[in-house]
């Protein structure tokens, strides 16, 4: 009869490991390590609570357990995406694979898009039936239809791939940052006074971001008059994501401040600050023909006082031929948007990382 | 000033291939759990070879990923434990290990000697 304490420490261990393991491995990796940390701990005699807390600190950081199975995984995806270019005695290799934590995102968004594409070509055909039947044709809205999803596979590939690729380097930083923790056996919990300078750092920043936005802003809305409604929604959007942003950072440095640890939901948060810029773009992608750019048209410019630079800050309509090209880079920045919600929202749910009483690397 | 010296790093990289190879040596001719894989390593090597907890199943599944280990589920004192048993690959794959091995402490032992000569 196990003690129910200490079987209960094991469990919390392993439900800590399961979380950040591939569901595919989950079962069999939990149930192995289960037996052998109740063997562990039952080494010397019958498991207890001291017993079963020595075995899964010798186990070690449930997440970086997770993680060494997750990357025997990625190996072999790596393997099969990899290009090679052998050229003379050396040979290229080009991986262009996606994180195993990220295909199974990646698959539900394309299905997710494609279904969506699928849905709004078939209301576009039945529409310009019923309504403009001469001027539709059903073909060409297929070909539409076929040629948005090829690029949307190119597009969100490329996308998670290039997530993927800065995730693993993050969490190559990490494994190497815990690998020196661990060998050194450190006895004491010390400070990162890396990570305080970047705190300070980012507070600073931020500040000085809000504050120069602010200046900026409140500049242009009173010495420039002739905005069209879409270019101001924009500059407004990219003000309140820098402030947003801004906030967050000062909330999270005074965190650091007082708990001398990161909040893992506002680094989160801070990341999908670009969501505040999909309502402009999609303005954009729906009249083009109002965005406008600002331009310094003087060539030779002489300033008796600072405000004197607005009289030669011209506004201007873009041309009718870039019309097309700016609803394409609309789209794109809504979709890189989007993804890189999604992925952020993901992380969050299958990373969050759960207050572990039993283990804690730098102990 | 000499406890300034660590090698710990160079000694567990260096220990990382040579558990590889005593693990399959150990299977060999048995098959084995993996706690009983830990005990036997850290008991027949006098703990020089303990391998830590926390990389001996990943570098299990690595091996049985690569299909020079094969995995049978038993119930054993009413606990399901995973038995390992090295499959003709892996048999294979030990031998050239063990080849290349033979040779690099042959190499190396020369070297090393030799380095002993010229103090």
């Amino acid at each position: 009869m196990y003690n129910d304490r200490a079987m209960e420490i094991i469990e919390e261990y392993l439900e800590e490991v399961a979380k950040h393991l591939p569901e595919d491995l989950r079962d069999e990796v939990i149930e192995e390590l289960r037996t052998h940390l109740i063997d562990l701990a039952s080494e010397d005699g019958p498991m207890t609570v001291e017993s079963a807390k020595k075995a899964v600190k010798i186990m070690g950081d449930p997440r970086k357990l997770a993680g060494e199975f997750v990357s025997i995984k990625g190996e072999k995806k790596e393997k099969s995406f990899e290009i090679s270019l052998r050229v003379g005695e050396k040979t290229y290799r080009f991986g262009f694979s996606i994180d195993v934590d990220l295909m199974r995102s990646f698959y539900n968004f394309l299905i997710f898009l494609v279904v969506l594409i699928i849905v709004a070509s078939i209301i576009r055909v039945m529409y310009g039936l019923l309504f403009y039947p001469s001027a539709t044709n059903p073909f060409n809205i297929l070909t539409d239809a076929i040629v948005s999803i090829i690029y949307l596979v190119i597009f969100i590939h490329i996308a998670m791939w290039v997530i993927s690729e800065i995730e693993k380097h993050k969490e190559k930083n990490y494994k190497e940052k815990v690998k020196v923790i661990i060998e050194k056996k450190k006895t004491v919990v010390k400070k990162d006074y890396q990570k305080d300078v970047g705190k300070i750092s980012g507070l600073f920043a931020s500040g000085a971001a809000i504050i120069i936005f602010g200046i900026v802003i409140t500049w242009f809305s009173q010495n420039i008059s002739n905005l069209s409604m879409v270019t101001m929604i924009l500059i407004a959007s990219m003000g309140l994501a820098v402030i947003y942003e801004g906030i967050i950072k000062i909330i999270r440095a005074l965190y650091f401040a007082i708990e001398n640890r990161d909040n893992y939901f506002l680094e989160t948060i801070e990341r999908v600050s670009s969501l505040f810029l999909v309502p402009a773009l999609f303005l954009i992608n729906l009249y083009p023909e109002s965005l406008q750019y600002i331009w310094l048209s003087a060539t030779e410019i002489t300033l008796n006082e600072p405000s004197d630079i607005f009289k030669y800050i011209e506004v201007y309509y873009f041309p009718s031929n870039l019309h097309p090209l700016i609803k394409i880079i609309s789209i794109v920045l809504i979709l890189i948007i989007f993804t890189y919600f999604i992925v952020s929202i993901i992380r969050y749910t299958r990373t969050k990382p759960k207050q572990n009483i039993f283990y804690n690397p730098t102990l | 000033m000499s406890d300034n010296v660590d090698i710990g790093v160079w000694s567990s990289e260096l220990k990382r291939g040579v558990i590889e190879l005593c693990i399959l040596s150990l299977l060999r001719n048995n098959e084995m759990y993996g706690y009983e894989i830990a005990k036997k390593l850290r008991v027949l090597t006098r703990e020089v070879l303990s391998v830590e907890e926390g990389t001996l199943y990943p570098l299990l599944k690595r091996l049985e990923s690569k299909g020079w280990l094969s995995v049978e589920w038993k119930i054993v004192g009413g606990r399901p434990r995973k038995y390992y048993k090295l499959t003709q690959l892996g048999m294979v794959a030990f031998e050239r290990m063990r080849f290349y091995w033979d040779i690099l402490v042959r190499e190396v032992n020369k070297i090393l000697e030799g380095e002993l000569d010229v103090q």
